[in-house]
């Protein structure tokens, strides 16, 4: 536990600078928006802009962080390190998988920390609507959670793209990137071809997670989870598969 | 070097079946081509499966206030020369059982008569599956309370006094003389050929206020937070930190006109 929690340390003290630049631009970007707002140069609607434009960034940023965590240990040589360290490929990649979580986590927190700094009163006309504090509090819970799991997934093909980008000696940026779409389909058909395996599951009623009816009534959303299992195994299967690539046979050199 | 061949060789492998999966079966997203979230919102009651109307009659005499309570369904009001007062509603369900617990209620109050959906036994779960649509008729001159949520009122030619209360909702008026108070949240309001006093409260709306010149002309107070205000009246605008106002007349100033509105967009058109 110790050396994954030293390996978490490494990536999020590699990552610290960018986070706080890009908090820090966050912050900027709002407090700036709200004096335009203020002063009248800019409509209201600036607001929303402010607001959108870090969430929108965010997702790319982690996605090029993702691949840039593993990059830097090649560039800056650490990687022989890693390796020769007691500790599993799963570790490692997992390491940085958290890291991206807490990086993610950290952002978004700026973000939601800086709206309602800048803007309380859009978010209390907007609270208004809703039906509790708590049903707010609930959802953009589950929101985030999910969040979480979309971007481990996302994490999970770039390193894999990346790790048997330096599997081969030539052309690796293309060979990573043609990884990543590859993988992507790959588990895609793989959710299609086990489908007929999962469908006793039953399907999950989001209206009631998201406890949708409290918001309006006669909403009903379900997602048929039959599908997903192939591809959320596929994606399990690869963090394996990159973790023990990355572990015995990944090319320092490349 | 072998896992490096072994790892080119199932690239390439995968890539052909990738090649002849997009060639052949067009990458077709799911074996049953559905979407795997399945999103829906509120029953579709324009055809909706069952429908029940009540048609009420009452003679004007002692009402002075008519106060109509909507849901998902469309409010039609217009002032008439009888002085009658005639409610025809009609609900609408996806199923007979839900329907059959479902009535609008008739409630009389000293000079008040009210119309709104009651469910029953089970009220609550039977009001969320069901709309209720009105068409109102009104002795010009009297006094009426509507609201609605989630669905639309249409007001044509009315007389009277009109106090309304939206949210989601769209909201058409076209020709009203007398007195309105509009309370309006995430909706569009959209009043024409307004001739007399009016208190406009909404927010995250568009609201569009068409004026009537008449005698006596307006009283313009308006105070618009978070939004933005166009007009062509011609009063005096003062732009302040996050928000606009305006005080002015046109006229005599006789009849007010009051707007607060927090982020909408409001624009004030004077026919004149």
């Amino acid at each position: 536990m110790k050396r994954f929690l030293r390996l978490l340390r490494k990536d999020l003290q590699a990552s610290l600078l960018p986070m706080g630049f890009l908090s820090g631009i966050t912050l900027i970007l709002m407090f700036f928006t709200r004096f335009k707002i203020s002063t009248g140069g800019w409509p209201i609607e600036a607001a929303f802009a402010s607001i959108v434009m870090p969430l929108v960034f965010l997702p790319l940023w982690l996605l090029w962080q993702s691949f840039q965590t593993l990059r830097t240990e090649w560039r800056e040589d650490t990687v022989y390190t890693l390796l020769v360290l007691p500790v599993p490929g799963w570790q490692v990649m997992l390491a940085k998988l958290l890291a991206i979580w807490i990086e993610y986590t950290v952002l978004l927190g700026v973000t939601a920390i800086g709206t309602l700094l800048f803007f309380a009163p859009l978010v209390q006309e907007a609270m208004e609507i809703l039906p509790s504090v708590v049903w707010a509090l609930r959802n953009g819970l589950l929101l985030y959670l999910i969040g979480l799991a979309l971007l481990a997934s996302v994490v999970i093909f770039v390193q894999l793209a990346f790790v048997i980008s330096k599997m081969v000696g030539r052309v690796q940026g293309l060979v990573a990137i043609w990884t990543l779409i590859l993988s992507g389909w790959l588990v895609e058909k793989l959710g299609v071809l086990l489908e007929p395996l999962f469908r006793w599951m039953p399907k999950l009623p989001l209206h009631k997670l998201f406890r949708l009816d409290e918001l309006r009534q006669g909403i009903v959303a379900e997602w048929n989870l039959a599908p997903e299992m192939g591809t959320w195994l596929g994606i399990l299967a690869i963090l394996v598969l990159t973790s023990y690539l990355f572990e015995h046979y990944v090319e320092v050199n490349g | 070097m072998k896992i490096r061949r072994m790892t080119l060789a199932v690239l390439a492998l995968l890539t052909l079946l990738f090649v002849v999966d997009v060639r052949y079966f067009g990458g077709d997203q799911s074996s049953t081509g559905q979407p795997s979230i399945h999103f829906n919102i509120g029953p579709n009651f324009s055809d909706a499966a069952f429908e029940k109307k009540q048609t009420f009659i009452q003679s004007q005499d002692e009402f002075t206030t008519l106060a109509i309570k909507g849901q998902q369904g469309v409010i039609h009001l217009r002032s008439t020369d009888d002085d009658e007062i005639r409610v025809i509603s009609t609900i609408g369900a996806d199923s007979q059982d839900v329907l059959d617990r479902l009535d609008v209620r008739e409630s009389i109050s000293e000079s008040e008569l009210g119309y709104e959906l009651t469910g029953g036994k089970s009220e609550g779960q039977s009001l969320q599956e069901a709309e209720v649509s009105f068409v109102v008729e009104v002795p010009a001159g009297m006094e009426v309370s509507v609201e609605q949520h989630f669905g639309q009122v249409k007001i044509k030619s009315f007389v009277g006094f009109l106090n309304l209360e939206a949210s989601f909702s769209d909201v058409d008026v076209w020709g009203l003389e007398g007195t309105a108070t509009i309370q309006n949240r995430f909706g569009v309001v959209d009043l024409r050929q307004i001739a007399g006093p009016i208190t406009l409260h909404d927010s995250f709306s568009t609201s569009t206020i068409g004026l009537a010149a008449i005698d006596g002309g307006y009283d313009f107070d308006i105070e618009v937070t978070n939004g933005s205000l166009k007009h062509n009246a011609g009063f005096k605008v003062d732009i302040g930190e996050n928000r606009v106002g305006a005080r002015g007349q046109w006229g005599e100033g006789v009849h007010p006109v009051v707007i607060r509105s927090n982020f909408s967009t409001v624009t004030v058109n004077l026919d004149k």
